[in-house]
């Protein structure tokens, strides 16, 4: 079963998202310290990480950007979520390596639907066009 | 002569642009709240802008977004300062088309520099 992690300064995100993907049988991996974001990707390889953006400490950017550069887990898709809705800040996670951009506020199974298709992707599995 | 609007809710980061882009003989917009710079820009139309990115409320990027959306505008080079150091946020500033990307401390001459040879590129230097 595929492993999410999930990483958002507020709990009450984290908490709901993981109840919804272990609904759906995943592994979750809730993670608020943004820091600690990399080491725990690396110690935990999760499939896909779902990623704030406005984070005390490291923002969701600077992570990414880390991800990115790490060898060990720059394979690892990653899904920004973010409370800024512009258009913008969609070019700048895709610009800095983002699978996905969603914006806040989610629906919860939308979220799980979007990296069941990525792990769709992945696995070679032919998705619906939109 | 070309007219360039400053943009940073610090007050004396504005100053002292401003006062260095004088001293070369530039006309300056000045601007420390960063929801009056749309409707300032469409009104004066400067030859170049520069905008801090973390401001309260709008970002920098954000701001760049809404004056390219202006057709009247969207030609205008806009420069990114910030106090973030390090390549990431260069790259995003590059990722969204951004001319020129600087970084605080600064030297404020040579800011004017690299924004005259934004508005003019060619031989010759300043407009």
């Amino acid at each position: 079963m595929s492993k999410i992690m999930i990483v958002d300064d507020e709990r009450h995100i984290v908490e709901t998202l993981c109840l919804a993907f272990e609904k759906r049988g995943y592994q979750v991996v809730g993670v608020s310290d943004a820091t600690l974001c990399v080491p725990l990707a690396d110690r935990e390889k999760p499939d896909v990480i779902i990623l704030d953006v406005m984070m005390p400490g490291m923002d969701g950017y600077e992570v990414l950007n880390r991800l990115g550069e790490d060898d060990r887990v720059s394979r690892i898709p990653v899904i920004v979520l973010t409370a800024k809705p512009d258009e913008i800040y969609r070019r700048i996670s895709e610009g800095i390596g983002a699978k996905l951009h969603l914006t806040k506020p989610f629906k919860p199974y939308a979220v799980v639907e979007q990296v069941e298709r990525i792990l769709d992707e992945r696995k070679g599995v032919p998705t619906a066009q939109p | 002569m070309a007219r360039i609007m400053i943009v940073d809710d610090e007050r004396h980061i504005v100053e002292t642009l401003g006062l260095a882009f004088k001293s070369r003989g530039h006309d300056t917009i000045s601007l420390s709240d960063p929801a009056t710079v749309l409707s300032a820009a469409m009104r004066e139309r400067p030859d170049a802008i520069i905008l801090d990115l973390l401001m309260p409320g709008i970002d920098g990027y954000k701001l760049y977004h809404d004056l390219m959306a202006d057709e009247l505008l969207s030609s205008t080079p806009v420069a990114i300062i910030t106090g973030h150091s390090g390549p990431l946020y260069e790259r995003i500033s590059r990722e969204i088309g951004i001319a020129l990307h600087l970084t605080k401390p600064f030297n404020p001459l040579d800011v004017v520099k690299r924004i005259e040879k934004l508005i003019a590129p060619g031989p010759g230097g300043t407009p």
